[in-house]
């Protein structure tokens, strides 16, 4: 036993065992490196994927969230507002027409101009916009948060709107 | 958007005297009616409805803003050959008066952001609005 291991280690010292040995080493660390490497590029090709695809999703709901605002904004432009200055003004001229009957005997009747608009509540993508902030993109916190207040408005909105019009065929129906 | 027409005959006059307007009137305004009773319903929806509306053009400004500087900041990290990112800007409905002003949700949004650049998680849920 004690032999053999002579024979090793002189095979070991000599030119060709010590070639060997350096050239066994050089192949394994080698195999390393480049197993090393190439998993180094899978792993960044990787990220790289996913952050084109983080981006590709960010902009599909940024894009969602943009046609939200856009279509509330023109129902506020081209509905709520001139509801709203409809109302302000109509009460306005009320207070002053009674005012001015008080003291008038025969006075001109109050003139009741509005003409009532209904407008049905619009489908908003809000499922769509969840699927993808929840479980397609790295959404922090305030985006979770925004995202529940935009969703509790666009349903507050739609459903007073919805009273808002049964109430308007109510006058309808009952007359002036 | 759907729209249904008006109605002719609400062009109506009332008939003389504050004791006789119509009871449309009245319930259009929330006035009181001849028994004394008031109903402000109509009022109240239509200034309800113009407060949600704001609401949903400022949250979800607020959420597309956010979303185009989480991808900015994708992009920036991919580098060279990046997908381009939207551009969100709401400029030209802001000078028509149509954005609400940022002030009156600066309490709810200061408070979000608090909890969403730095904070963990869970601190989300002890957000009070």
């Amino acid at each position: 036993m004690a032999r053999n291991a002579h024979l090793i280690w002189d095979f070991l010292n000599s030119n060709f065992g010590t070639a060997l040995v350096t050239a066994a080493a050089g192949a394994a660390a080698g195999a390393i490196a480049g197993a090393l490497l190439a998993q180094m590029i899978a792993g960044r090709a990787e990220t790289r994927s996913a952050q084109i695809s983080e981006i590709r999703s960010t902009n599909a709901a940024a894009l969602l969230a943009v046609g939200i605002v856009n279509s509330f904004i023109g129902q506020k432009r081209q509905f709520v507002l001139p509801m709203v200055h409809d109302l302000e003004e109509t009460g306005e001229r009320f207070t002053a027409w009674l005012a001015k009957v008080q003291s008038t005997p025969q006075p001109e009747p109050f003139e009741f101009r509005t003409v009532f608009r209904t407008f049905g509540p619009v489908q908003m993508p809000i499922e769509h916009l969840r699927e993808i902030l929840f479980n397609r993109i790295a959404s922090d916190s305030f985006t979770l948060t925004v995202y529940q207040l935009l969703d509790q408005a666009i349903a507050n909105s739609q459903d007073a709107l919805a009273r808002r019009n049964a109430m308007v065929e109510e006058f309808r129906t009952s007359g002036p | 958007m759907r729209s249904r027409g008006g109605t002719p005959w609400l062009r109506s006059s009332a008939p003389r005297g504050p004791e006789a307007t119509p009871k449309l009137v009245r319930l259009y305004l929330g006035h009181p009616l001849p028994d004394g009773a008031i109903d402000d319903r109509y009022p109240n929806l239509v200034h309800g409805i113009r407060s949600q509306t704001d609401d949903v053009i400022v949250f979800g400004k607020e959420l597309a803003e956010r979303l185009a500087d989480h991808g900015r900041a994708v992009a920036k990290q991919y580098g060279k050959g990046a997908p381009a990112v939207v551009t969100v800007d709401f400029t030209r409905p802001a000078a028509h008066g149509l954005i609400p002003d940022a002030s009156a949700y600066s309490d709810v949004l200061s408070a979000l952001r608090g909890v969403g650049d730095g904070a963990k998680d869970e601190a989300a849920a002890r957000v009070r609005i």
